[in-house]
């Protein structure tokens, strides 16, 4: 029994270290995060405006890429969590809180805010100058964001920046209407862009491993022994 | 193979697969990251439009002026307070065939360099020095934004006099403080009270009270001898001379804008509105108009004339034991006469 208890220990280690070092490796997972909202309707954009909670453009590392596709002409605007909040003026949003799901199959996460105040819809965003970086498109628009660009010495302070999407209602400077869709990518970066079971399992089967190693060895040896000990004593016998 | 020997090859067959599939379920396990907490501590003190937004809104704004060329309406997009009237007084001038006089406005907005002031409230402004144009001159660019769906316009852009230049300010990056326009701690008088005393010397000249506290500049010298002139010219003929100035009024209660310098004084533009009145002599004759007068008249003769000048100036303000103000740019041009 002691015998098969260490070639199982063997085998477990080495399946453990090999399942380590392959999480770290060719399993590791994904370098890159992509979630995207679910298409506009309850459960995805339905405000004019959408803007990321503070803190969802830190989520992982930088750059961090947006693009998003709507009616009319589509813009991204980053600002300053502050400025945006100024720009939005109790206007009517769709909230990006995080991301659900897993590394693979992510979606964006999204908490509707009715309007008050100036009412539910925002002026064309094109014409504030409250945008650290700004992109537009028919159709769809996209760009990458890097805090460190900015030049700004509170540039990588965690919720400093938001970015916040609108499409147009009618044309440009004709209001802003809902998303289609809105998807964002980050590099993952540190504990996040590794496989967390991936050293644990190398390091613990690496030990099962030497263990189970020792443990055949010195139960072959045994064995040896005792066969041999068998061995001689049959001899003893036949000859007396 | 008997049954009481398989049952525990069974058994280990059984918890070496256990043993060998909890790797394979984790491989699966990869976690997504958690939005991370927002610090509820206040941010550190930053300008409030980033240098890299700066040079944004400054191409923007290049591109816009230039598209709109002499367009109000365009110009007003981008465009506002002294330097809009400048311009269109311009435009005037240009379409009634006449060239318009130099004002010192700036004939180039490629930005040298910029000040970015650290404030939370609108309305906003920014400073951008440009390079030299063909007047050989850096000016002095001011934009301003008065609320956050608004965009920041070019206020004015007074040009550098010769042989002056500007005071060292903090690094783009990490902003200039706004100095109030009654504040005046470490200086030798608020900018409101600075601004005023100007004017009263530009108006008064040597006789103001204030005259001593502020350095001989060109632009003082040359509307205290425009103005001797023309009341002496006037006298002569029995008609008369009068003049006021006044301080631009600005956007929420804030008529000039100031920032500090590093040597601890303060860099002050402040603007103004002069208004000039000449009257010729009782049942004179009708005078002629200069060309660019009279494109803004409407007419070429008049007995008298009501002229209007909008001025900004940049004064470098020393420290309380720094000695006295330095006028460093000025723009200044007509922009509306009334010929009677």
């Amino acid at each position: 029994m002691r015998r098969v208890l260490a070639w199982l220990l063997l085998a477990a280690g080495a399946a453990a270290a090999v399942t380590g070092a392959l999480l770290l490796t060719v399993l590791a997972p994904p370098q890159r995060l992509t979630a995207a909202t679910a298409p506009a309707g309850p459960t995805g954009t339905t405000a004019p405006a959408t803007v990321t909670d503070r803190g969802v453009l830190d989520l992982t590392g930088s750059p961090v890429e947006v693009r998003a596709t709507g009616p009319g002409d589509v813009f991204l605007g980053v600002a300053r969590a502050a400025d945006a909040e100024a720009w939005l003026d109790g206007a009517a949003r769709t909230r990006v809180t995080g991301v659900a799901g897993d590394l693979d199959d992510a979606r964006l996460t999204t908490a509707d805010e009715p309007g008050a105040g100036s009412g539910d819809a925002a002026p064309d965003p094109r014409a504030a100058d409250v945008w650290a970086l700004a992109a537009d498109g028919e159709g769809s628009a996209e760009l990458v964001w890097d805090p460190a660009t900015t030049g700004a010495p509170d540039a990588d302070r965690t919720g400093a920046w938001v970015l916040l999407a609108t499409g147009t209602a009618g044309g440009a400077g004709d209001g802003t209407a809902a998303l289609d869709s809105l998807r964002l990518t980050w590099s993952l970066s540190g504990e996040d862009a590794r496989h967390p079971a991936g050293t644990p399992l190398l390091a613990a089967g690496a030990a099962v491993l030497a263990l189970g190693a020792v443990g055949v060895l010195v139960e072959e040896r045994r064995v040896r022994r005792t066969r041999r000990a068998r061995g001689a004593r049959r001899a003893a016998g036949a000859g007396a | 193979m008997s049954p009481r020997r398989a049952a525990p090859r069974r058994a280990a067959a059984r918890t070496a697969a256990a043993v060998l599939a909890v790797p394979a379920l984790l491989a699966g396990c990869a976690q997504l990251p958690p939005v991370p907490a927002v610090p509820a501590d206040p941010a550190p003190a930053a300008p409030v439009v980033a240098p890299v937004q700066a040079e944004r809104v400054v191409g923007d704004v290049v591109r816009a002026v230039r598209e709109a060329g002499d367009d109000p309406e365009a110009l007003a997009g981008r465009v506002t307070g002294p330097e809009l009237a400048l311009r269109r007084a311009a435009a005037r001038v240009r379409g009634a065939g006449a060239e318009p006089p130099p004002t010192g406005s700036a004939d180039e907005l490629t930005p040298l360099s910029s000040s970015l002031p650290r404030q939370e409230d609108w309305p906003r402004w920014f400073l951008v020095v440009t390079e030299p144009g063909a007047d050989s001159a850096p000016s002095v660019v001011v934009l301003r934004s008065e609320s956050p769906r608004e965009p920041y316009r070019v206020w004015a852009t007074p040009s550098l006099l010769p042989g002056t230049s500007l005071p060292t300010t903090e690094a783009p990056a990490l902003g200039v403080a706004v100095v109030g326009p009654d504040e005046d701690a470490n200086l030798l008088a608020s900018p409101r009270e600075v601004a005023q005393r100007y004017a009263d010397v530009l108006t008064d000249g040597d006789a103001a009270p204030a005259a001593a506290d502020f350095a001989e500049d060109a632009y003082r010298e040359q509307v205290t001898r425009s103005v001797a002139e023309q009341t002496e010219a006037l006298r002569a003929g029995g008609g008369t001379f009068s003049q006021s100035r006044e301080l631009l009024d600005g956007v929420d209660d804030r008529p000039l804008v100031a920032l500090r310098t590093r040597d601890g004084g303060a860099l002050v533009v402040a603007g103004y509105r002069w208004e000039t009145t000449a009257t010729g002599p009782e049942g004179g004759l009708l005078g002629d108009l200069d060309p660019v007068t009279a494109a803004l008249a409407g007419r070429e003769q008049a007995r008298s004339a009501r002229l209007v000048r909008e001025e900004v100036v940049v004064l470098d303000v020393p420290p309380t034991d720094g000695g006295v103000v330095s006028v460093l740019a000025v723009q200044s041009g007509l922009t509306e006469v009334e010929a009677g």
